[in-house]
């Protein structure tokens, strides 16, 4: 099947310059173009319209048991009341796996990475992540809180021991990558503690947070995972933060490592030890450092819930509520925190938080290494991203925030004095071949031969809010799937993970080590098969 | 396939034609019960929105009761794993959390692989101390009501006047460094978990303490977590407007019966064989595990997930989704053929008319 998209002006910045013309598509792929006279199957006529591959959201909270249980704290945030459109039940149901397919693909967006598989509970979240209608997906598998892998560390058993656990954990979950959540305090707090910093230990291990992303970063290395170690660092919400990020930065020595939602640490302190912000501190940090990736986090106004397995900062986040309620579940490692929070414009640290975000996003030298989130939910709704986009690339839509901000919040901030404004080959680097890249997903991100024909079109429109909110025609694999700023009708796409190699002596122990805390067989925890995607380590041949 | 399975799907068809017969009929109808895996419970959300049906659980007691206290209040929970293994002192709430312990003996190991852990101690809040639990160094029982004893603590723990003063009960509180409360939501109303969750809470302000809930029967929890990804709410809900409201009480089986608002029932019985008694006062379509003796309109014998067909369920052991794969697999269609079956006959019958 051969099919022409016609017409359009590509911003696809991987294979050239921005520029109008044709691309063609056979079976679901990007090709240079057609055999001579062949004449093509279907054709899309896109005169006039912006043609970029598909967007991918390396960071959202869309899957898995806390997203869920989100859903059972909240149901006023979320109430249904339109009719689903006729052969597509549930898509119009609030929050639910069907709706949040759908939104994402009427964006643009392809490929949308879950950042929190957790070990024991990984089903729960590839059954959630299987009713993700039309995009695909993938999670990052969460290690190095357990008791197995502090343990390890703690009788130094090695760095092959390390290794091989982690593999264990990433193949038996399925995941794509690797997260680490503020390496040891979730542990230090089933403990009792209360903060957690890069240099504390875990009661009862003697390991420091500094020692656990030194090992992940290790273990990531030797297992040949593509995406970099994923780390959600020390000391979120914390003024100051910005010193334990450069320390971080520091503690990898030049390995890839990637920042999740940067901007929840851009505060700094004034000399009376306010907020301010500390989004210069962080980028002088980042701009030095080419291993280095990060994602904004960027906060909208609104009312909307922080979902965390960082224990320590969800219970300090617990008397923010709003509404006044909240859960924390200790997990058998992490566990989860679900803090309802409502960003206010009349509330002067929220309005810094926006500006924070703002202001890492526009001083960021590189939109390769600096990608485009919201931590969804926890800095606002995915569904932001259009409005994110426009305040990037209009500076006077921007300027008309920034004026109408608190003067308390104004004098903490840089962000009126920045004129820059985001063009659209940046903004397709930054949502599209920058996370790609990042993730190891070298078949998508850009439209040269060889990728999937993931791609979205859109009206060249002023108002890039509107524009990007409803894409007028987004192929997945080839085929259309939104025409209109609508959804088409269900189709499932994959869950992409990695089949790393693993040590059969470490499989047999972790089982054991299983059997014994859980009390069943390891292959309680399995996943069996699903719709999904093997994808390579760089050091395994098999897939 | 077999001439036996000839004969069973030729058994099926015949049924699945009466079912869509009496579902044309129905203003209302009521998916109920719910014992199923989570392919069953994903075809019961896709059948009840085709046909504008209620859905509700058997488990009612994990509905109204721990999930509305959920959502009215949040809480602060554990695993099955860290209750035994990290959990210093064990806080029986009452006579379902003692029996629960007594019949599935979590705190029956010793071991732990926290081996700081220590020996465990046991408050038992208006019950006996349970026999199952190992390691025990002391035990202490309080006799009375469950809430009146935890309304009593919690004023203790407070520093806020009480009637009755439990020393040596605050004391071990206020000592414990992973304290964990069980209670059993069939025991308690919504506002009796919640009170139990906010003593919880109190007690965190200076050490470690959380709570596990007796699980639901019949795979209530996972059926509970399917509808609140699928519809954005748990259980029950209603799909008569064409998009789903979670509504605890318009959506009950029960009133839906009792006020003569249902018109046809679906008993999904693959984990709830019983019907229930209100199914005797409206058409019942009954999916019950082979061999049990259903009276009901249209009888449709199906698969018991888990033993004989692969299916994913809430274990009773970590009351996490496991796939459990089928012990002793046999032809019998599973709850979601079914449903997607009549689900697919009411499409053609449509697409025919």
């Amino acid at each position: 099947m051969l099919t022409l998209l016609k017409g359009g002006r590509v911003v696809d910045p991987v294979n050239g310059a921005t520029a109008v013309r044709d691309l063609y598509i056979r079976d679901g792929v990007m090709i240079a173009g057609p055999a001579e006279g062949e004449m093509p199957d279907e054709v899309h006529d896109v005169t006039g319209k912006i043609v970029m591959a598909g967007a991918i959201d390396v960071h959202s909270h869309i899957a898995g048991g806390n997203v869920t249980l989100s859903r059972l704290l909240l149901p006023e945030l979320h109430v249904s009341e339109d009719p689903a459109a006729e052969g597509m039940p549930f898509d119009t149901a609030r929050w639910s796996t069907y709706e949040t397919g759908r939104l994402y693909a009427e964006m643009g967006f392809t490929t949308v990475i879950e950042p929190a598989l957790v070990p024991t509970n990984a089903l729960q979240t590839h059954l959630e992540l299987a009713d993700i209608p039309i995009i695909d997906r993938g999670a990052l598998t969460v290690v190095g809180n357990d008791d197995h892998f502090l343990s390890l560390l703690r009788d130094r058993q090695g760095r092959d021991a390390l290794r091989d656990h982690v593999a264990y954990h990433l193949a038996a979950s399925r995941g794509l990558g690797i997260k680490v959540i503020n390496a040891g305090g979730p542990a230090a707090f089933h403990s009792g503690l209360r903060a957690f910093d890069l240099d504390d230990e875990v009661p009862h291990y003697g390991a420091t947070s500094r020692q656990i992303v030194t090992a992940l970063l290790d273990a990531a290395a030797d297992i040949g995972i593509p995406h970099p170690l994923h780390l959600h660092a020390n000391n979120l919400a914390v003024p100051g933060a910005p010193a334990t990020i450069a320390d971080t930065i520091a503690a990898a020595e030049g390995r890839p490592l990637h920042f999740a939602h940067i901007q929840f640490y851009a505060y700094g302190k004034d000399a009376d030890g306010g907020m301010v912000s500390g989004a210069e501190e962080i980028i002088r940090s980042f701009a030095d450092a080419p291993n280095i990736t990060m994602d904004v986090g960027q906060v909208m106004y609104g009312p909307t819930v922080t979902i965390s397995l960082d224990l320590v900062k969800q219970w300090s986040g617990r008397t923010f509520a709003s509404p006044g309620k909240w859960i924390l579940q200790d997990g058998d490692a992490e566990g989860g925190g679900i803090v309802p929070l409502a960003y206010k414009k009349k509330n002067w640290v929220n309005e810094l938080q926006w500006a924070i975000g703002m202001e890492l996003f526009l001083l960021s030298p590189d939109p390769w290494r600096m990608l485009l989130t919201t931590d969804h939910p926890n800095g606002g709704s995915f569904t932001t991203y259009p409005k994110i986009m426009h305040l990037l690339m209009d500076r006077e839509e921007r300027r008309a925030w920034v004026e109408a901000m608190p003067e308390e919040a104004r004098n903490k901030t840089a962000i009126a004095a920045i004129e820059r404004e985001y063009t659209f080959e940046e903004l397709a680097i930054m949502t599209r071949a920058g996370p790609a890249k990042v993730l190891g997903l070298s078949d998508r991100g850009h439209l040269g031969p060889g990728a999937v024909a993931d791609i979205a079109v859109y009206d060249d429109l002023p108002d890039r809010t509107a524009m990007f909110t409803s894409a007028r025609l987004v192929l997945k694999g080839g085929r259309p799937v939104v025409r209109d700023g609508k959804a088409l009708g269900w189709t499932f796409g994959t869950t992409h993970h990695l089949s790393p190699e693993t040590d059969p002596a470490m499989t047999r122990r972790i089982g054991s080590y299983l059997e014994g805390r859980f009390g069943v067989s390891p292959t309680a925890f399995s996943v069996p098969d699903a719709p999904s995607s093997a994808r390579r380590t760089s050091r395994s041949s098999h897939v | 396939m077999s001439a036996d399975t000839n004969q069973e799907m030729a058994g099926l068809d015949a049924a699945t034609s009466r079912a869509v017969g009496l579902l044309a009929k129905a203003r209302l109808p009521l998916i109920a019960g719910l014992g199923t895996d989570v392919e069953g419970v994903r075809a019961a959300l896709r059948l009840a929105h085709r046909t504008g049906a209620a859905v509700d659980h058997v488990g009612a007691a994990h509905i109204a009761g721990e999930l509305r206290m959920v959502a009215d209040a949040g809480s602060m929970t554990t695993t099955l794993a860290e209750a035994r293994n990290r959990g210093d002192l064990i806080v029986v709430c009452g006579e379902g959390a003692r029996r629960w312990i007594e019949e599935t003996a979590p705190f029956a190991s010793s071991e732990t692989p926290y081996d700081w852990r220590g020996e465990r101690t046991l408050l038992c809040l208006g019950c006996t101390a349970p026999t199952s639990v190992a390691a025990v160094a002391a035990s202490e029982e309080i006799a009375g009501d469950p809430v009146d004893l935890l309304r009593e603590l919690k004023a203790a723990i407070g520093g806020r006047p009480s009637s009755v003063v439990h020393e040596t009960a605050v004391a071990k509180l206020r000592e414990a460094r992973f304290g964990v409360f069980v209670t059993d939501p069939r025991d308690f109303d919504h506002l009796g978990l919640e009170l139990a969750q906010a003593l919880v809470k109190d007690l965190n302000e200076t050490t470690r303490f959380t709570s596990i809930s007796v699980p639901a029967p019949a795979h209530g929890r996972g059926a509970n977590l399917v509808s609140a990804w699928t519809t954005g709410g748990r259980l029950r809900v209603g799909f008569g407007r064409g998009f789903p409201e979670q509504d605890d009480w318009r959506f009950s089986a029960e009133r839906l019966v009792a006020d003569g608002e249902a018109d046809l029932l679906i008993w999904v019985g693959a984990l709830v064989p019983d019907l229930p008694d209100y199914a005797a006062s409206l058409p019942t379509i009954a999916l019950v595990p082979p061999g049990a003796q259903a009276t009901a309109d249209v009888v449709i014998e199906v698969g018991v997930p888990g033993i004989h067909h692969d299916a994913v369920l809430t274990d009773a052991v970590r009351d996490a989704f496991t796939f459990v794969e089928a012990s002793d697999i046999a032809t019998w269609p599973s709850v979601a053929t079914v449903l997607d079956g009549i689900a697919a006959a009411l499409d053609a019958g449509r697409e025919n008319a």
